[in-house]
């Protein structure tokens, strides 16, 4: 066994992981710097790993980084390692090794916790079945790649963010894909009734079954141990060859409460505590990505965002603070963006307009397109832009900066609308370019 | 960094920065085939207009990148050396992020074929970009700034 020391340890080698590696060295310190993972891979885009299953994105697309990432910042890779015992006495770790190899301790100064999230999976008989799978690691979805040519019905359970990507992917490739959900409408989080609706629709157009207000109460195999069907609240039975099961993630703490780093209450969604600086409640112990809280732009409390930019830019400034730099992650909120069957949707913030006094909401619904903007006291507070999304980043821009768009509020959902619009002060300001992260 | 900026007070919104951009991103770089037999690309500079104001605005290559913080590809990065914002087009996936997270407007869709996000890429190739090469009023100009 090995003993190292280095003088950051950063555990994910994802968004989060990465970005913190990218700030380290932004703000240019030379010190040394382990990254772990017990996924055996080179850095890879997450988000993209249903786009393999479709197969408009091919192994060498889904490097998040060059191959030369770890050597040219001067990173010492432990790829296939598991980080536990936690232990802030010592300020140490042990790597277990994920399929062989030897195990090593590191010792740190500073340490990043970017270990992300895991899937939430129902306790439900038949999930072990052959042929049901979560969505979230490279490795699962190169299994379901493996199978295409053994299914021909396909299941998807949930049809949040993962979900719907993963039901997208296989209608390119399966005969019959259904997306079960158990809300009233798919993507519900980040949309509203009209945007979803818009959706599902391109879903349907799609070939895609959208099974809406149910769930799935059973899961069947065959003999040989493989999943044969599943039977719907209703009664009804669905015959499928690959269940993947999507009802979201959970963050993955286990290394934090290992160490006795706080987390927040399980009603508040169980994440690693976190200050806008990244810090956890440990000296020298930051944390962020889907396994942390995050503070929301938009409400301006601490909350789970598990998305992509969030962990990324979460990681950059926690590398910049263990650095020594002092920032502040105020770049986050409930923001997505997507595209099904060429059905483009953006949405940020509340995409319900809240029943409490000073919010109102405007729409713009013109034939395949639609806009909705909600407002508190004119400061943009959430917005949803389906089927056109030119765009809609200044609105995210100004609901960052909480501009009033008193003034501008009729030109918001024009065609034209675009950054002349602004006040003279707000226009020159967001015609420059962004020098500070904050 | 190489950036251009746009003089409000001659620019008249004539648009040509548009055209010639859109003609140096098509395949034949032919202002007639661009426009006659090609599917012209979208513009990657926006001429906006509000009564005698106008001007055109692309990418400023932010010092602090959000679109490229955002993208969830890892298809936009910054050049270390240039600190020019540049897109790898190859990875660009097509999910708008950037264009969500763009607070000037400035990255837009191209569904021309593979959905691809675009933006301006400062004309690799050319001394000058195109759009400020051929803006009739020299609307446009060029400053070195640090970053
Ligand atoms: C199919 C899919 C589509 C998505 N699409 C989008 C999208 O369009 N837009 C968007 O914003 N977000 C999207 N997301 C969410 C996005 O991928 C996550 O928010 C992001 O990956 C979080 O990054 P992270 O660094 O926090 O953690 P993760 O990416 O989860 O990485 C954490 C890493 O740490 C490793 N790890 C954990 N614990 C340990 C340990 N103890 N020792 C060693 N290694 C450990 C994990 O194995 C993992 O490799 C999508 C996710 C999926 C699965």
């Amino acid at each position: 066994m090995a003993t190292k020391k280095f003088d950051y340890l950063i555990v994910g080698n994802s968004a989060g992981g990465i970005g913190c590696v990218e700030g380290i060295r932004r703000a240019g310190q030379k010190g040394s710097i382990a990254v772990v993972s017990d996924e055996d891979c080179h850095t890879y885009a997450r988000p993209l790993i249903t786009h393999l299953i479709e197969g408009d994105v091919e192994m060498k697309g889904m490097d998040f980084r060059p191959r030369n990432f770890y050597g040219s910042f001067g990173v010492e890779p432990f790829l296939g390692y598991r980080a536990e015992g936690l232990d802030l006495e010592k300020r140490s770790v042990r790597l277990r090794p994920t399929n062989g190899g030897t195990r090593h301790t590191l010792r740190f100064d500073r340490l990043l916790i970017a270990t992300g999230g895991k899937p939430f999976i129902p306790p439900m008989a038949g999930l072990d079945l052959d042929g049901v799978t979560p969505m979230i690691t490279l490795k699962q979805s190169l299994d379901v790649r493996g199978r295409l040519g053994r299914v021909r019905r396909a299941v998807v359970l949930g049809a949040g963010l993962i979900g719907t990507k993963t039901a997208e992917a296989l209608a390119h490739r399966v005969e019959s894909v259904s997306m079960v959900e158990l809300a009233d409408r798919i993507l519900s989080p980040v949309t509203d009734p009209v945007s979803s609706a818009m959706a599902t629709e391109s879903f349907r157009n799609n070939g895609v079954e959208v099974l809406l207000n149910t769930t799935i109460e059973e899961v069947r195999g065959d003999a040989r141990g493989r999943v044969k069907e599943v039977k719907l609240k209703d009664g009804s039975v669905l015959p499928c060859d690959l269940l993947v099961i999507a009802i979201g993630v959970r963050p993955r703490t286990e290394l934090a409460e290992e160490g006795g780093v706080a987390l927040v209450s399980m009603k508040l969604g169980g994440g690693i505590e976190v200050d806008v600086k990244m810090r956890t409640s440990a000296e020298g112990v930051y944390a962020c990505g889907d396994c942390a809280h995050a503070h929301d732009f938009v409400t301006g409390g601490m909350r789970l965002l598990p998305l992509w930019p969030n962990a990324y830019i979460g990681g950059r400034i926690a590398g910049l603070n263990m650095a020594g730099a002092e920032h502040s992650h105020r770049w986050a909120t409930n923001m997505n963006s997507v595209d099904f069957f060429g059905f483009p949707m953006v949405s940020a913030g509340f995409t319900l307009k809240p029943e409490k006094k000073g919010y109102e909401e405007i729409v713009r619904h013109e034939g395949g397109q639609y806009a909705k903007i909600v407002l508190k006291d004119d400061v943009i507070q959430g917005l949803i832009m389906a089927g056109h999304v030119d765009r809609a980043g200044i609105y995210l821009g100004l609901m960052r900066e909480k501009v009033k768009t008193t003034s501008f509020k009729e030109q918001l959902l024009t065609d034209e609308f675009a950054v002349v619009h602004l006040p003279a002060e707000v226009k020159e300001r967001i015609k420059q370019p962004i020098t500070e992260i904050e | 960094m190489k950036r251009i900026y746009a003089k409000e007070d001659v620019c008249i919104g004539c648009h040509l920065c548009e055209i010639h951009c859109q003609v140096e991103h098509s395949s034949s770089r032919n202002i007639i085939k661009t426009f006659k037999t090609e599917q012209p690309p979208p513009p990657r500079i926006m001429v906006q207009e509000e009564g005698p104001v106008s001007f055109a605005l692309q990418c400023r290559h932010c010092p602090e990148p959000y679109c490229a913080y955002a993208c969830i590809a890892g298809a936009i990065y910054q050049d270390q050396a240039t600190g020019e914002v540049i897109q790898d087009r190859e990875k660009c996936i097509g999910c708008w992020t950037c264009v969500l997270s763009c607070t000037k407007g400035a990255i837009r869709p191209d569904v021309r074929g593979p959905r691809k996000a675009a933006k301006c890429d400062l004309c690799p190739g050319r001394e000058v970009p195109a759009c400020v090469e051929m803006c009739p009023n020299d609307a446009l100009y060029i400053l070195e700034e640090d970053p």
